[in-house]
């Protein structure tokens, strides 16, 4: 007799997200966690004298479907738009407010930004229903299905004569050529380009760039420097938000629970085994956790054909990605005010985004590391966020070069914002080692699997396994490293849930 | 003069040669002007000193249709390709890694490296082997323009996603190919890092992107292709060096009737009421025709040769974002004496030979490749260059005096822009760059030297007319491959200008030398102009 219709692994963001929808749609769900709060990494390590679990400050790309079908505002998300970008480094800063980025643009400049961000929303137009939806099968096996891939190629195609190749060379391009064909000046290619990267192992430099600011860019934000958008209150509010959503709709949400195994018996799931030895019986299983981690650690071994164990064990997961949160007693001297409540670029151009991914290619200390950095006022008080790309988990194993690269990581804030160490009080520090300490994440990758060209779409996480069906009958998956990936969306969960509901 | 023809081909490469000689081969009164004293472009054979001809930038045939060589009846012609034994990569430690010929032999070697990469190597080829099969048709095929809505484009998508359906079984693997970096793929399938390096290379041959970057697994796929014409892996040295190919195709042009005029360089491609009406040579010689066509590549063409007022304002942009940033040098050596490889020092000097006679690759790693795109992408040649090397003169003894011998390096990289300086004052410091690495593993190359030749990017552009040296007449990167090579909607070798087309690789498919858009040229200009 099983105990629930589905169980949900992990309670990131996403996995709440479907155990929302799934006990929206009446089933019996329960959402076992391994630690002993939800939230994932948005509230990985608490900080300060409250001990916030504050993880980050932004939840810019939260789909709005999402929103919605889980009623987040009525459950207490707040979400406040910032102020805009601004880009320090070694030259004079460049501050693009967000109701006008090309307000300080030199003419040439603004038209071309015009331009790129009118090509980034045909573009992301043209592909609305693959980046926020679910995709169209690739082999149509059914009228329907064939329709509907049609009715992508002639999205597509809709885009007109002119815009269509655009659209299509995009995304396979390099950031560096694409900016440089459209802006010139270097702190605005560096604030555009320095996000897009986000969860790659790419540099401005490598090709495959494009798609990546699309991911990053999505239709539903509509541009591109769209402001931060903050979650009132802090990340939590979110976390808070989608687990209040579920438990009112009847999932079970349980913390201090650990999967350890998943249980086939004629290639379907039968249930799971928590770490305590606890068995959960349930003929549907979603996992939240990343693709490799479930197919080839958590399923019992012998049921995951050999094909797909080698596809499952491909995926890369080369983290790059560290985070850093400074409780502040005061704002350090900004050159203007707005920027308390921007997005501050450290790193002023492509070159210098490039110049910190080399060290990561050979898993080497980051010498001269960028940083963007948010502040937020919280009860807790004035809090710094820093991500921080690339620093490879290679490089920060040891403690020394992890200090080496914290210290480097200060440096590079104090030569833009001279005088914020005066105001740090605590730090906290996080890298791919610390996440995949914490949170279980294959090689500490916060996207589940790095963004590229190669894993995404079709492609994600494993060729042809897109839907987020697995071939061990009622596995599902719904984490970031499923279509169309990470960042705080919500689709990945939900795309899963929709799936379990049809099949 | 005022003698007018059917058609003018601007430049003497094998493209254009190429497609003057189909042209000719169909009746048409062609004229073929080259710029240099000899034919050939960048697969040229030149006796720069005194007894060693060198290959001076091309060295290694490996792309040419098998088509073309049928219908040019070419080895009437001279072409005789003499292949190549294999691939040594020497090692850092004093190992060598010898991918031969033979696959039983190659499977015996890298038994000897890693069982499990014996045993991927051969499930690697079949895989290469069939997704080479699965796209060569490409090659032989105008690319679709998928935004038209012609009757001719819709039948030819369907078609594409027809013959795409059959190959389903691929379809992913040729999707990685297509997006993955090189130096991602090769780990997919190998451990050796030295078998990984070797293999990754062929990803970044004349594109600017290091091995790391997404994009270079399809230039290894494209440098593939070529291979499965002939046995896996045969590349083969033309007799005569790579001018062999080249006076081969012009002797056949000539055969059937065209004019190939050297000393001939095309300053402007006449043009009234948006046609193209002849040439004016750069000596005032001006030169009529029905048909213009261009096989220099296309920034030299709609930058230089074409009055720019000509052309409409998007294409001027097109042409002026292509990329067509060079990346290799070339260094040519005449040596007194065969190198001596470390690697190689436990076999007599005659049981050396059959690994000296294949291509020699310095890329003992992933790493050691993408540190040397590290260097470029800053503005520095390579302190520590990739290397391929070939001992042309022991295939073919004819190209160097008795004993002596020349050598062909192909190196990454150098690029077109210097950070510091110019390449007239860099020359030397490169080849020396080029000559120390090569020396960590032949340790006698210093002494052996006779005379050096470092040919750079600037010095392509300079004496072959390459625009920035780039060896494909464009990057071979998707956003600049199948329909929107060279720019979107001129894929087909047509151009703005009516009458007037391109031939060259800045075509789909792309540069080596392969002739094909030398061929798909030539039939479109024929079924046009009919
Ligand atoms: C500090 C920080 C800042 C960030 N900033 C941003 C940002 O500004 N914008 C943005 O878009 N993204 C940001 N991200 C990244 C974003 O959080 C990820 O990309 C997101 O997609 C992660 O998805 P998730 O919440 O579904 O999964 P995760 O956060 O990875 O959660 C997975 C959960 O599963 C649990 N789990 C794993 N294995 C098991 C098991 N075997 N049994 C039970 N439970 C298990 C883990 O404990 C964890 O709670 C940030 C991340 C961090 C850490
Ligand atoms: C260093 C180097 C190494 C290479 N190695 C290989 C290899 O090993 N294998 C391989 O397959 N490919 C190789 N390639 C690539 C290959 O050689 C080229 O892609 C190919 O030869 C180009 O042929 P093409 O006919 O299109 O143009 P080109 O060979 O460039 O011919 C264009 C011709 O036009 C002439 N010209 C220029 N301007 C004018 C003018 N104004 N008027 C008249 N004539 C003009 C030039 O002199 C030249 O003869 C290499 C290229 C280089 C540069």
């Amino acid at each position: 007799m099983p105990d629930f219709d589905v169980i949900v692994i992990g309670g990131g963001h996403n996995g709440l997200t479907a155990a929302a929808y799934l006990a929206k749609a009446g089933k019996k769900v329960v959402v076992l966690e391994g630690r002993d709060h939800v939230g994932g990494s948005l509230a990985h390590l608490p900080l300060g004298p409250g001990d916030a679990p504050a993880g980050f400050a932004t939840v810019d790309n939260l789909h709005p479907s999402v929103v919605s079908d889980l009623g987040l505002g009525a459950n207490g998300l707040q979400t406040r738009e910032g102020s805009g970008t601004l880009v320090l480094g070694d030259d004079t800063p460049l501050w693009l407010p967000a109701e006008n980025p090309a307000a300080n643009l030199s003419p040439d400049d603004a038209r071309g930004f015009a331009e790129l961000q009118r090509l980034v929303n045909v573009a992301g137009g043209a592909l609305e229903p693959m980046l926020g939806g679910a995709l169209p099968n690739i082999t149509p096996g059914s009228l329907g299905e064939f329709f509907e891939l049609a009715m992508t190629g002639l999205r597509l195609r809709r885009v007109g004569k002119r815009d269509m190749p655009e659209v299509m060379r995009l995304l396979p391009m390099t950031l560096r050529d694409l900016l440089a064909e459209h802006v010139a000046d270097p702190r605005l290619r560096a604030a555009i380009a320095a996000p897009a990267l986000h969860g790659t192992w790419l540099g401005p430099w490598s090709a495959g760039g494009g798609y990546a600011l699309l991911h990053h860019n999505p239709p539903w934000r509509q541009g591109l420097l769209t402001p931060p958008l903050f979650a009132t209150g802090g990340p939590e509010t979110l976390v808070a938000a989608l687990e209040k959503s579920a438990r009112s709709a009847g999932a079970t949400i349980r913390t201090g629970c650990r999967v350890e195994r998943v249980h086939v018996e004629d290639d379907s799931v039968t249930g799971i085994t928590l770490d305590g030895g606890e068995r959960v019986a349930a003929s549907v299983v979603l996992s939240a956790t990343d693709p490799t981690t479930t197919l080839i650690d958590l399923v019992e071994p012998g049921w995951v054909e050999p094909a797909t164990r080698r596809a499952a064990q491909q995926i890369r997961y080369r983290a790059t990605v560290a985070t850093v949160r400074y409780q502040l007693a005061a704002f350090p001297d900004l050159p203007i005010s707005e920027a308390k409540d921007a997005r501050v670029q450290i790193g002023a151009s492509p070159e210098a985004l490039e110049r910190a991914f080399d060290p990561a290619k050979y898993s080497e200390l980051t010498a001269r590391p960028t940083v963007e950095l948010m502040f937020q006022e919280t009860a807790a008080g004035l809090i710094a966020h820093g991500w921080v790309q690339h620093v490879a988990a290679g490089s920060v194993a040891e403690p020394a070069g992890r200090e080496a690269t914290l210290n480097a990581i200060n440096a590079t804030i104090e030569a833009a914002l001279p005088g914020f160490s005066g105001q740090v009080q605590d730090t906290a520090f996080s890298t791919a080692v610390d996440f995949a300490a914490d949170l279980g994440l294959r090689g500490g990758h916060l996207y589940h699997g790095e963004l590229g060209m190669d894993q995404i779409l079709y492609m994600r996480p494993i060729p042809g396994m897109y839907d987020h069906a697995t071939p061990i009958g009622g596995l599902y998956l719904g984490g970031p490293g499923t279509h169309p990936g990470g960042g705080v969306t919500g689709l990945p969960g939900k795309l899963a849930a929709a799936r379990v509901l049809a099949d | 003069m005022s003698q007018k023809y059917d058609a003018i081909v601007i430049g003497g490469g094998h493209n254009g040669l190429i497609c003057a000689a189909y042209l000719a081969r169909a009746g048409r009164k062609v004229v073929v002007l080259e710029r240099r004293h000899l034919v050939g472009g960048a697969a040229v054979t030149e006796e720069i000193y005194r007894g060693f001809k060198y290959t001076v930038c091309s060295y290694v045939v490996s792309l040419l249709r098998p088509q073309i060589i049928e219908d040019l009846n070419l080895p009437a012609h001279g072409l005789e390709l003499l292949p190549l034994n294999g691939t040594l990569t020497p090692m850092p430690d004093g190992d060598h890694l010898m991918r031969w010929h033979d696959a039983g032999e190659t499977r015996l070697e890298l038994m000897r490296h890693s069982p499990a990469d014996a045993e991927a190597y051969e499930h690697f080829a079949m895989l290469m082997y069939h997704l080479g099969m699965a796209v060569r048709p490409m090659l032989g095929t105008t690319p679709v323009d998928p935004t038209s809505l012609s009757p001719r484009a819709l039948r030819g998508l369907a078609d594409m996603g027809l013959k795409f359906g059959k190959k389903a079984d691929y379809l992913y693997d040729l999707a990685k190919l297509m997006t993955m970096s090189s130096g991602d793929f090769v780990e997919q399938w190998f451990e050796t890092p030295a078998l990984q390096g070797t293999l990754a290379a062929s990803g970044i041959i004349g594109t600017f992107l290091g091995p790391r970057s997404p994009g270079s697994a399809y230039v290894m796929l494209h440098h593939y292709m070529g291979e499965i014409d002939g046995e896996f892996r045969a590349w083969g040295l033309p007799r005569g060096g790579m001018g062999g190919v080249s006076e081969a195709i012009a002797s056949s042009a000539r055969s059937f009737g065209a004019e190939v005029r050297c000393n001939a360089g095309v300053g402007d491609v006449i043009v009234r009421n948006g046609r193209a009406r002849g040439v004016a040579l750069s000596d005032g010689e001006e030169i009529y025709a029905d048909t213009v066509i261009s096989s220099v590549d296309p920034k030299l063409t709609f930058e230089h040769l074409v009055d720019s007022g000509e052309l409409p304002e998007e294409f001027r942009r097109h042409i002026a974002r292509y990329q067509i940033r060079g990346s290799s040098g070339k260094v040519n050596l005449s040596l007194d004496a065969l190198p001596r490889f470390t690697c190689l020092q436990h076999l007599s000097e005659a049981e050396q030979l059959p690994y000296l006679s294949g291509a020699m690759s310095i890329s003992p790693n992933i790493d050691h490749l993408e540190r040397a795109f590290d260097d470029a992408k800053y503005g520095n040649f390579s302190r520590r260059p990739y290397m391929d090397m070939t001992i042309p003169s022991l295939i073919d003894p004819t190209l160097a005096p008795p004993g002596k011998h020349v050598v062909s390096l192909f190196c990454a990289y150098a690029p077109y822009d210097l950070a510091e300086g110019t390449w007239e004052d860099q020359r030397e410091a490169f080849g020396d760059a080029v000559i120390n690495t090569l020396a960590q593993y032949a340790p006698n190359l210093k002494d052996i030297i006779l005379h050096r030749q470092v040919f750079t990017p600037w010095d392509m552009e300079q004496t072959m007319g390459l625009t920035e040296g780039n060896i494909f007449h464009g990057e071979l990167t998707l956003e600049q491959l199948f329909f929107l090579r060279p720019a979107p909607g001129y894929a087909d070798f047509t151009t703005p200008l009516r009458n007037m087309y391109m031939c060259g690789s800045g075509c789909h498919p792309g540069g080596g030398v392969m002739g094909a858009p030398g061929k798909l040229a030539a039939e479109r200009i024929i079924a046009d102009t009919r």
